[in-house]
């Protein structure tokens, strides 16, 4: 008898000290459109993981939410006359402690017909893109912290007017960037680690780079035509440029510059750093 | 007996007979039920919209009741299978062991309901009640009026479209609008609290930066560390919109502390105006305009040249503030200062050898009760590098006799600058400033012009005066410049060509802030021109300048990591 007394008062001590659960959220939010559609789609998010992809059903943009009910707090509006989404996503109480009990997992799945002008703002988190296959006519994305991967799997099915992506502090890694279709591309990066590969350029196009702190890898497939300016920071600045790009002037250019179809011209900013340069 | 036995039959023929011939026909009507709700089904399915929720949402083997109109699962209601309710709200107090789908309409979910997947509003939303289980997902759908589900034929294959061939210059023409400078973010949306702005006392804030550590380095306190409390964007307190920031700090050659601390209520929440005050002992400059402190401290730091000068000014003051809109804002307050004058403490810099740096000049001491006001309109597309946009700012201060100081006087600055990007790399930048006064000006809100951002052909502080007029003119070009990509001169570097032309003077004291201008002739403008090599944001950059004024004067070199405006 003794022993179930003890045991129960055992199991009310270690009930009590449990923390109290909170509500996980799980909501979702689809818009289904036309395939001959334009949408603007606007993110803005205090914390959480992001995961960007396409939607299998390809006329419907599904927005998933996961959070902790007691910290998180989010807003969507759509503007059906403007054809325009916002979500937006409210960390609150930033300056309480939460023993690692905070949740927050936003999914979104982009629908692949819709002509879509997609703005991205994210202050801490993980992101990951995978973006190939859309028809992308914008796409910006800001990132105050976190690592970031974007991904064209396949080729967006629109030629892309801008493509801009300033990331502060994380590692940035961007494959197959060449299938975006941009004409012209913006990739700042502040601090940390930057990759970009360019495979699957299949027009001309425009890129400026600029890194302030961090290392800086650039892979272009070799028939794409190059050429390249570098704008080192003082001494600071690693430079390690592959013999194929010849020096003319200012610019690194490669062979085949203008006698192919497809070119990129890039102006790199290096910042404090490494910059290397793969072209094969 | 025979007769019994008939009327017996006949009596229980009549007793019986209704209800066989009722059990009979309860079948019947059981059998309407189902084909009436089986048509009602039949007619749903018919509904385009519903037959595509159908596909969408449901499998084909999911057993699904089909309701229209308004819809209520009770509490002691079980629903064993999916339940799909078209044009109506669907309230759900009890169990529903499959979906619940309701077509325009919303979902109402209370406490007690519990639900084993997915709850699913077309065009509605779903309102759940705190308690309510809820093992599925909630999913908010919202369908357009579909014309057409087909697929446009440009959309229709990932193949490329046929793809364009242009030379840079074009990419860069065509392209205009998306580069760096001018995209824009979009405004941000019902997001009040990202739209406070902390620039406008930027005079008070001069000394600082908005880093949690405080670092400077000058003539009078040598180096100086601090702490900041910078305003704390995301701290927002449930019961009042109350800010607390500011910072303080040691100068080791003074030998002494400086502090600033604000706290500052916003009204009406965060897009009102916010009632500050605010109390202080700083180091304080009037020089910010013409140099940032953080250049000026690496140049005092490495190369013992410091380009501020420096007196102490403690005291508090009550401000009202607001941002009217994201371009425009204001600000009218009431401050008490006593300043004091402060000597050189140090001469040491990393280099420099025999040089010494200049002693910083006496001010009048003495208390200062002074009404300040002050609005900025800045539309500029950077704050540090701007290529476009307009920046006017105006500022002015009264102090009469009236408030019991040791000061009478008035002092106005008007400041108007104007970026214009001519084409891709390049911009035509001019910056008119103005500063006027009434009464007897003490020595530190006197205006100086010459050197630095101010006349470049000119020695540092060349004139001053209780009046002043400036305007400062750049021309910018680079090897962006489509119209010198080939240009020799420009493949090498990026040139600015500047000139600056202003006068300082003084006016009689019992002059008001408008009089006093008979001075002002062409004749009497000191002007200079120059060149400058720079970068491609035109920050960092040497300047050469020459005086255009009459009689011999010298090529007057500086180095900058700033714009002059």
């Amino acid at each position: 008898m003794k022993h179930k007394i003890l045991l129960t008062i055992v199991l009310l001590c270690m009930g009590s000290a449990l923390p109290a659960q909170s509500d996980i959220v799980r909501k979702r939010h689809n818009y289904e459109f036309s395939p001959d559609d334009r949408l603007v789609f606007e993110l803005e998010i205090d914390a959480a993981e992001v995961k960007i992809e396409p939607n299998p059903h390809e006329d419907e943009l599904s927005v998933f939410l996961k959070f902790t009910d007691e910290s998180f707090d989010y807003r969507i509006d759509y503007d059906q006359q403007d054809s325009r989404i916002s979500l937006i996503f409210d960390k609150e109480r930033w300056m309480e402690e939460h023993d690692g009990r905070l949740r927050a997992e936003i999914e979104v799945l982009l629908p692949a017909f819709v002509r879509l002008d997609f703005d991205c703002r994210i202050k801490a988190g993980d992101v990951d893109m995978q973006l190939g296959g859309l028809s992308l006519t914008r796409f910006a994305l800001k990132t105050w912290a976190g690592d970031v991967r974007i991904s064209f799997d396949e080729p967006n099915r629109i030629s892309m007017r801008s493509l801009v992506l300033n990331t502060k502090v994380g590692e940035t890694r961007l494959r197959k960037l060449g299938n975006a279709r941009f004409h012209h591309a913006e990739i700042n990066n502040g601090i940390g680690q930057l990759e970009i590969d360019f495979s699957g350029l299949q027009n001309d196009a425009t890129a400026d780079i600029d890194l302030d702190i961090g290392a800086t890898d650039i892979f272009i497939p070799e028939d794409v035509g190059v050429k390249l300016s570098v704008h080192k920071f003082l001494f600071l600045s690693q430079v390690d440029i592959p013999s194929s790009l010849r020096k003319r002037g200012k610019y690194y250019v490669s062979d085949n510059y203008r006698q192919d179809d497809k070119s990129v011209i890039l102006k790199v900013k290096p910042g404090i750093g490494d910059l290397r340069i793969t072209y094969h | 007996m025979k007769s019994a036995k008939i009327f017996l039959t006949v009596i229980f023929a009549l007793v019986l007979l209704p209800p066989v011939v009722a059990q009979k026909q309860q079948p019947d009507s059981t059998t309407a039920d189902a084909d009436n709700e089986t048509n009602q089904s039949k007619l749903l399915m018919q509904n385009p919209l519903v037959q595509h929720v159908k596909n969408r949402y449901l499998s084909k083997k999911e057993s699904i009741r089909f309701l229209e109109g308004y819809q209520t699962i009770k509490k002691d209601q079980s629903v064993d299978e999916s339940i799909l309710v078209n044009n109506g709200d669907l309230t759900i107090v009890g169990h529903v062991e499959g979906k619940a789908i309701a077509i325009n309409g919303n979902i109402h979910i209370l406490a007690t309901a519990s639900l084993r997947q997915d709850v699913i509003s077309i065009n509605g939303k779903i309102y759940r009640e705190a308690g309510a289980k809820i093992r599925g997902e909630m999913i908010e759908t919202v369908i357009k009026t579909r014309s057409l589900f087909t697929i446009p034929a440009n959309l229709s294959s990932a193949k490329p479209a046929v793809i364009q061939k242009f030379n840079d210059d074009e990419i860069y023409e065509n392209e205009t609008e998306v580069r760096t400078r001018s995209y824009q973010w979009p405004e941000k949306r019902e997001r009040r609290k990202w739209k406070r702005s902390y620039n406008l006392n930027t005079k008070q804030n001069s000394l600082t930066n908005d880093d949690h550590f405080l670092y400077r380095y000058n003539r009078v306190e040598g180096l100086f560390l601090g702490a900041n409390v910078p305003p704390a964007d995301n701290f927002n307190s449930n019961l009042v919109d109350l800010d607390l920031n500011g910072y303080f700090g040691y100068g080791f050659a003074t030998k002494e502390w400086r502090f600033k601390g604000n706290a500052e209520l916003w009204l009406f929440d965060k897009s009102g105006p916010a009632l500050g005050t605010t109390v202080y002992n700083l180091t304080d400059s009037q020089d910010e305009w013409i140099i940032p402190t953080e250049e000026n401290s690496l140049a005092a730091f490495f190369i013992r040249e410091d380009f501020q000068d420096y007196f102490k000014r403690e005291g508090f003051g009550f401000y009202l503030r607001e941002r009217i809109t994201s371009y425009f804002e204001t600000s009218f307050g009431y401050f008490e200062d006593k300043y004091a004058s402060l000597a050189k403490n140090t001469n040491w810099s990393v280099f420099g050898g025999d040089k010494h740096f200049r002693p910083n000049p006496e001010i009048d001491a003495g208390r200062l009760k002074s009404y300040k006001a002050q609005f900025t309109l800045d539309s500029r597309d950077d704050r540090d590098s701007p290529f476009s946009g307009w920046l006017i700012r105006g500022s002015g201060m009264w102090s009469r006799t009236g408030l019991t100081g040791d000061f009478n006087y008035d002092r106005f600055i008007l400041d108007i600058r104007r970026y214009i990007p001519l084409r891709h790399g390049e911009n035509f930048d001019i910056r008119l400033r103005a500063g006027s006064g009434r009464g007897s000006m003490p020595r530190q809100d006197f205006f100086y012009l010459g050197g630095l951002s101010t006349l470049r052909g000119f020695e540092f502080k060349d004139f001053s005066g209780n009046r002043m007029v400036l305007a400062n003119i750049e021309y910018r070009v680079g090897d962006n410049s489509p119209r010198f990509r080939n240009n020799w001169l420009f493949n090498s570097m990026n040139l600015i060509f500047f000139f600056d032309s202003g006068l300082a003077w003084f006016a009689d004291e019992n002059e008001y802030y408008n009089e006093g201008f008979g001075q002002l002739t062409w004749n009497k403008l000191h002007s200079n021109v120059g060149v400058a090599l720079t970068d491609d944001e035109g920050r960092i950059r040497l300047n050469f300048a020459k005086s255009v004024d009459p009689g011999p004067s010298d090529m007057i070199v500086t180095f900058r990591i700033n714009r002059a405006f």
